[in-house]
């Protein structure tokens, strides 16, 4: 049995990184090859790459920011909005990618109906930290934590001291994971219409438009059903529109 | 007490002679007019005529001579006095009803009176008496009702205009015996011209003909934007007045008699559009013929008035010249000619427009040596329509006293461009370019990127946490659990002496006290009991406490019989033998150890 599981272990350290690395080199190859299209001003040609190198299950900041610049060029601000978003849920600090996020956002529907952060978020830093690093950080924390409290066993901490250093960085470990699970929650909803589409209020093409939802506009999920999604803009306006129109983040 | 009684008192008394003997300190400000309530009445219909005294209330009864065509009555005296910015008046009305009994225009002649020995007369004051019935009718001649009611004109003081001047035009609202209501700015229409916005309306009482209007006057301004011929107005006004419901047939007849009517408004609001006759303006264009080289639009008359502040300055620091120009005319778009005199490093003006129609221009002035001993003169252009031609007023130069700063404290400016354009810099908007490098690619999900290194991260970091936490909390058993650390050493240093027996092979007798001593220790250590306490008896007894199997005490008492008839008795043990009571000590100490420690 022992043997089993370090066959495995070295088949997942070893096997798995080197498949992954051919996918990276063809990506590479790709995302240059998207450059040259893009500054050549082949847009479609652009865009055609950048979705090569998604499908290959390859990602990075840099590969969805460019095909949305490419999509942007090409006039589809849909797709160019969600995937300036994913390229801002990876680099949450990148000025690139939130100035083109921002400006692609006031042409898409001039500034309204873009998400608010609320004010926890917002104290939870979920708009400039990354899912990936808010949960680093509460392991970070949590890790902390972990080894305070066990140095102060073996170096015979008094309890207090010990129990005051353990609950300030537990409350850290707490506030980082709370971000992260606000975050994780976030993602899990968000989506952005790739083309115009009208929300109405039953999910039958037959029943009455609520109101219109331009293309880029991101909405939050709530529900599926018999190929229509329930909807929600962000001034709480609530309307079903086809499975097709939104793709989520 | 005396002292509230001269502060008060006084002033009342004083008061109470001016208002008692004025009649006679202002006598010499005494008039006399007639007034009528209306100049166009219906026969029968009464109305008021009013003989009034101005400038004293000391007379008698102004009597009213038979006047042909109307039935007099004397209804009473009205007096007012007021006394504003200490500006004392007074006035006594003799008010009588005037009943028309015959068609036709009248004229009711001057009326005299005698006030301190001199003669005061009226003017003669025209009626015009229409048909019984014909002015009042309801809602229908709304319109007809207010003619001679009310009026409006619009006056200018000129006619002859240059483009672009401000020519002030007064329109002014008559309105005699009409309750007009929700009174609206005028509009002038017409084009050719930019109408300016109107001030507060004046309203007072004006004579006109005998008939007493209230005036409302509106002040507003209007500017041509081309020459030639251009008609101004007409003007006009949106009011509304009060006018009776038709009669309507109820048959309930609840709400059809006029107690109802009237309780529940028997009145309803008809709007009236009231114009003033429109003029034309002959506009000129402004002249060629000596227009200055920068000319901003300032059109009127204007003093200009410039200071520099301060007169004693370092090199370096600012010196404001600021010029005010007042007058009557547009300076909304005024603007001096460019100020940049040599020597100085000058920032662009800043110009104010004041509630008084005043323009101040601010210009920032930086000397940049003491060489500068005057800050040059300064121009303003503007053209004068009642001259017809333009002007430059020229103020300065102003004499300043500029000293070099200390030493290290040079006047330096850093990126100052005096040719700098005034405007904001306008910016383009774009997305941002792509990047060239792809960054750090990774595949989604995969091991060092995905969930599976933060769980290994995690499960790994719980292990050694747990792993160290267990080792200090035995180390600390160890340390304050004496039979437990009895225990633990006993299975130490029962193996070590096990291993340690080899070294005793061929000698039957150390061989076997080495194994009682070890057995004892081990038991010794086990059940917290000091090494003498070990016998077999007692043992058996505790071993079966602790539920250790028969085949076990059996093979323990058997070692301890072999060591003990090796020790004690010299019984010499054979190879077999003392193979057996080894293995039976290793199984007995593995045993034990299984279950008690």
């Amino acid at each position: 049995m022992r043997k089993f599981f370090l066959l495995a272990f070295l088949i997942l350290m070893g096997v798995i990184p080197v498949s992954a690395s051919q996918d990276v080199k063809e990506a590479e190859t790709l995302f240059l090859q998207a450059t040259d299209a893009y500054r050549s001003a082949k847009y479609d040609e652009a865009v055609q790459a950048g979705e090569a190198i998604l499908s290959k299950g390859v990602e990075s900041p840099a590969v969805y920011y460019n095909l949305a610049n490419s999509y942007f060029k090409s006039g589809k601000t849909g797709k160019a909005v969600l995937n300036y978003i994913r390229a801002r849920d990876l680099a949450p600090r990148d000025a690139d990618i939130r100035a083109n996020l921002g400006f692609t956002r006031v042409m898409v529907s001039n500034g309204k109906f873009v998400p608010k952060s609320s004010c926890f978020s917002m104290m939870l830093l979920t708009d400039h930290l990354s899912a990936g690093e808010l949960k680093w950080l509460a392991f970070f924390f949590f890790a902390c934590g972990g080894a305070y409290v066990l140095v102060g066993y073996y170096m015979r901490f008094r309890s207090r001291r010990v129990m005051l250093g353990g609950f300030v960085l537990g409350l850290c470990w707490v506030f980082f994971l709370m971000g992260c699970i606000m975050k994780m929650a976030e993602n899990s909803s968000r989506a952005v219409c790739v083309s115009v589409a009208e929300a109405r209020f039953e999910p039958s093409a037959q029943a009455t438009v609520y109101f219109k939802l331009s293309e880029g506009a991101e909405v939050k999920i709530l529900k599926e059903k018999d190929g229509w999604q329930k909807v929600q803009r962000s001034d709480n306006k609530i309307g079903w529109v086809p499975l097709k129109v939104t793709e989520r983040i | 007490m005396k002292k509230i009684i001269s502060r008060t008192l006084c002033p009342c008394v004083l008061f109470a002679a001016i208002i008692l003997f004025s009649g006679t300190l202002l006598a010499d400000d005494i008039s006399f007019e007639a007034s009528v309530s209306a100049s166009k009445v219906a026969l029968g219909v009464p109305f008021r005529l009013s003989l009034t005294v101005h400038g004293t209330q000391d007379i008698a009864v102004v009597p009213l001579p038979t006047i042909e065509g109307f039935e007099s009555r004397y209804i009473g005296p009205s007096s007012q006095v007021s006394v504003v910015n200490n500006q004392y008046t007074a006035k006594k009305s003799f008010n009588y009803q005037m009943v028309p009994v015959k068609e036709g225009k009248w004229v009711i002649p001057p009326v005299e009176v005698q006030i301190k020995g001199a003669t005061y007369r009226t003017e003669t004051v025209l009626i015009e008496v229409g048909p019984a019935g014909a002015a009042v009718d309801g809602a229908k001649n709304a319109e007809a009702d207010i003619s001679g009611k009310i009026k409006m004109i619009m006056v200018s003081p000129r006619r002859d205009v240059y483009m672009g001047e401000t020519l002030p035009v007064v329109i002014k609202l008559y309105v005699n015996d009409a309750d007009l209501r929700d009174i609206s700015f005028p509009a002038i229409t017409g084009d050719g011209f930019m109408a300016l916005g109107f001030a507060q309306p004046k309203r007072y009482q004006e004579n006109v003909g005998g008939v007493v209007f209230q005036v409302i006057e509106f002040l507003t301004g209007v500017v041509p934007t081309r020459d030639g011929d251009v008609v101004l107005g007409p003007s006009i006004i949106e009011a509304a007045i009060p006018v009776k419901m038709e009669q309507v047939d109820d048959p309930s007849g609840v709400f059809g008699n006029d107690f109802f009517r009237g309780f529940f408004g028997g009145y309803q609001k008809r709007g009236v559009r009231v114009s003033a006759e429109p003029f034309v303006l002959n506009v000129r264009a402004l002249p060629e013929v000596g227009r200055p080289s920068f000319f901003s639009g300032a059109i009127g008359q204007f003093d200009v008035a410039v200071e520099v502040s301060p007169k004693e300055v370092k090199a370096g620091d600012p010196v404001t010249v600021r010029m005010t120009v007042k007058g009557g005319g547009d300076l909304k778009n005024a603007q001096i000619p460019p100020y940049k005199p040599d020597g100085f490093k000058a920032y662009d003006p800043q110009i104010k427009n004041n509630e008084d129609g005043s323009l101040v221009f601010e210009q920032v002035l930086i000397p940049s040596g003491s060489t500068l001993k005057e800050v040059p003169a300064i121009s303003f252009n503007y053209f004068d329509p009642s001259k017809g031609q333009y002007e430059t007023v020229l103020r300065g130069p102003f004499s300043i006293k500029v000293e070099d700063p200390p030493p290290g404290q040079e006047f330096k400016a850093v990126g100052f461009s005096s040719e700098g354009g005034n405007g904001a810099e306008r910016f383009g908007r774009d997305i941002v370019f792509i990047k060239d490098q792809p960054g750090v690619l990774h595949v989604k999900g995969d091991l060092w990127s995905g969930p599976w290194l933060f769980l290994l991260a995690v499960i790994l970091y719980l292990n050694i946490w747990g792993g160290l936490f267990a080792f200090r909390r035995h180390q600390f058993r160890l340390e304050s659990d004496g039979p437990f650390a009895r225990r633990i050493r006993a299975r130490q240093e029962a193996r070590k002496g096990m291993k340690a027996l080899t070294a005793y092979v061929g000698n039957s007798k150390s061989m076997a006290g080495e194994s009682r001593r070890i057995l004892d220790v081990f038991l010794a250590d086990v059940f917290d009991l000091p090494p003498g306490a070990i016998a077999t008896g007692n043992m058996k007894e505790l071993l079966a406490e602790q539920q250790i199997s028969l085949p076990t005490m059996e093979r323990m008492i058997r070692v301890m019989d072999t060591c003990n008839a090796a020790c004690f008795a010299s019984v010499s043990l054979s190879s077999e033998e003392s193979g057996r009571m080894i293995t039976d000590l290793n199984d007995v100490i593995n045993d034990i150890e299984r279950r008690c420690v």
